[in-house]
């Protein structure tokens, strides 16, 4: 049986973390979802270092990554990631409540996935992190794992 | 006048020795000929007396031949004339008039005898014809006559006229010679003034002075002048201190302009990421509120009772209310800092798309909607959408009271500007606060009449200035209301 990847949510504010969990919860991926409190823990996360260094190995499925985080925001770490050789094709769609042009244009920019305005409506959001945790989790193709190859594409 | 012009263009040289010329010539002519006359006329005078004379002479001479009828000797006694050189015949006659002896005496004695003067001198054709009685004791014996050239006198005037005239040249050369040597005292003071002028009106430099050159006229018009450099110097020192001083005025004035607008950049980006605050930092509590209530309707519904679910259900609308206006106050911020993009826009299109978008409010409705005519205008497209929703949105929720609403659209186009309306027969509203339409989070119901967060009607207004248009309103209370705006129309639309 394949072995489902994580979803690595990076949110600081402890009741977004809880509503995003309670929704996924709907769609019983909450197991999967590992949170992180900021850009600079997500870093740690993702190349194992810091408290995440005896973590188990492998990338997760897709970074779930809001904007405005303290110590290191969503933009910037999308930036480390994409310069990153081996972070650099994660899947990251950006949960944000903004909707500013500059976020927008930037992420895009940075080569986003997708970027979700989180809707203010509690509803909408379950539907939402339903139909994305349908959509990354289980529907979407990841690209093969590069840990095994010397030569980047 | 060509003439004159011809001297008028000659340089101050040429004109003073063209001057002095003329001067000395006319001086030397006129000298010059009153002594020729004169001297012609004593010539003359000298002549004429030394022929009579020497016509008394022989007639005394010839007394005695005549009175003893000896014409031997009367010939030889007028022969005496030959010492006279100008005398070419002459006649003696008797007392009867005949003549008795001639001059020379190659003439025969009955030469035909020219008309001589009955007694003293003529002159007739370059002759002077001379006429003496011959008297002896108060008895005329007879008369002589003789003719004689004046060539002399035409010599005497000859050698006058030539002397005069070499006389005339070597005065004239000397005062030629002096005049262009002394003609430096009247002009150079004026070339040296030309030349300066010229040097100062290509230097522009009015910090000389001319040397003074005496005190006659030119030395006036040196003084003048001089005067006229130190007035020019001042106003021109006058005139740079000026422009120094405008220049430091516009630079402090652009130092401050730059100030300002680095100012109001900062305001602006002060404002920008305050509304990125805003839409960040106040969405997300709302949002937590909205998902905790989901939460606690779906998971401990059963378990709050009546009051209980009353009091979440109003904690939720209030949550709702604060999500709208929060997002109305963001819209009209970014609204505020939208910059209008011109295209030309067709507001007939607009409204029609518009009145559909509403058509979720208006479908149970009984509205009654009259659309004129519309003027299409360039505007940023965007905006006018906004300012259409706003105002036809307004007419169908103030008139949700009327059977049926009445909503008539148009405009009217006044000089280069068109104006548009949208008139309901809605709730109306009282003219003495008609100023207070168009403010931000300004109403004139309460939220339970009709909703609203009072952003619309001030966004209208913000959109309709930046495109440098007028808003206003009429209306009535329970009667309906008015909304007006104006846009300026480009030429080549009309």
């Amino acid at each position: 049986m394949v072995v489902l990847k994580k979803i690595l949510l990076a949110e600081d504010n402890p009741r977004d973390a809880e509503l995003t969990l309670e929704a996924f919860e709907e769609s019983l991926l909450a197991n999967r979802v590992v949170v992180v409190k900021d850009g600079v823990e997500t870093l740690e996360y993702l190349r194992c270092e810091g408290q995440y260094a005896d973590r188990e190995p492998g990338l997760p499925s897709v970074l779930l990554l809001d904007i405005k985080m303290p110590r290191k925001d969503g933009i910037e770490v999308l930036r480390e990631i994409r310069a990153d050789p081996k972070l650099k094709l994660l899947p990251v769609v950006m949960l944000t409540s903004s909707r500013e042009d500059k976020d927008l244009l930037n992420s895009y920019y940075l080569g986003v996935n997708a970027y979700v305005v989180k809707p203010v409506n509690f509803s909408g959001f379950i539907d939402a992190i339903k139909q994305f945790g349908i959509f990354w989790g289980l529907v979407n193709e990841l690209p093969p794992d590069e840990s095994h190859k010397t030569n980047e594409i | 006048m060509s003439r004159l012009k011809f001297i008028q263009n000659l340089s101050i040289k040429s004109k003073i020795i063209l001057i002095v010329f003329i001067v000395v010539l006319t001086a030397l002519a006129l000298g010059f000929a009153t002594v020729a006359t004169w001297d012609h006329n004593k010539t003359k005078r000298t002549m004429e007396s030394n022929l009579i004379l020497n016509a008394k002479l022989i007639g005394d001479y010839c007394v005695v031949p005549l009175f003893f009828n000896d014409r031997e000797q009367a010939t030889e006694a007028i022969s005496g004339l030959k010492f006279v050189e100008s005398v070419e015949e002459a006649y003696l006659l008797d007392k009867e008039g005949k003549v008795f002896a001639v001059y020379p005496d190659t003439m025969k004695i009955n030469s035909p005898v020219q008309i001589y003067p009955e007694s003293g001198i003529d002159k007739i054709k370059g002759y002077y014809l001379v006429s003496e009685s011959v008297v002896f004791k108060g008895e005329r014996l007879g008369t002589i006559l003789f003719k004689a050239n004046t060539r002399e006198l035409a010599i005497q005037s000859r050698k006058l006229t030539i002397t005069l005239s070499l006389l005339a040249l070597a005065l004239l050369s000397i005062s030629l010679i002096l005049v262009m040597k002394l003609h430096k005292f009247i002009s150079t003071p004026i070339l040296d003034l030309a030349n300066f002028t010229s040097a100062i009106s290509r230097s522009q430099d009015f910090n000389v002075q001319l040397d003074m050159h005496g005190n006659d006229e030119v030395g006036f018009l040196y003084e003048q002048f001089n005067n006229m450099l130190a007035q020019m110097l001042r106003r021109k020192n006058e005139r740079d201190i000026a422009e120094q001083e405008i220049k430091e005025l516009n630079a402090s004035l652009e130092k401050k302009v730059k100030e300002r607008t680095e100012m109001l950049e900062s305001a602006n980006k002060e404002l920008e990421s305050f509304s990125y605050s805003v839409s960040h930092d106040l969405r997300a509590p709302l949002r937590h509120i909205n998902g905790y209530l989901e939460l606690l309707t779906k998971k401990y519904d059963l378990q709050l009772d009546e009051k209980g679910r009353h009091y979440r259900k109003t904690i939720s609308e209030a949550a709702t209310q604060m999500g709208r206006l929060i997002d109305d106050l963001l819209h009209f911020s970014r609204t505020g800092r939208m910059e209008v993009k011109p295209e030309p826009v067709d507001m007939s299109k607009i409204i029609a798309e518009t009145i559909s978008i509403l058509e979720s409010e208006t479908k149970d409705r009984e509205i009654e909607w009259q659309v004129g005519t519309m003027v299409s205008v360039t505007a940023d497209l965007t905006m006018m959408r906004q300012v259409w929703l706003n105002l036809i949105g307004n007419a169908v929720k103030y008139t949700k009271k009327r059977k049926p609403a009445i909503i008539e659209i148009g405009c009217s186009i006044k000089g280069s500007e068109v104006t548009y309306f949208v008139r309901d027969n809605g709730a109306g509203f009282d003219m003495n606060y008609a100023q207070k339409l168009f403010g931000v989070f300004q109403r004139l119901h309460s939220n339970e009449e009709f909703e609203g967060t009072g952003i619309g009607l001030a966004s209208v207004s913000k959109i309709v200035a930046k495109h440098n248009g007028k808003v206003w309103a009429e209306g009535e209370v329970d009667k309906g209301a008015t909304f007006y705006f104006s846009l300026p129309i480009l030429k080549k639309e009309v």
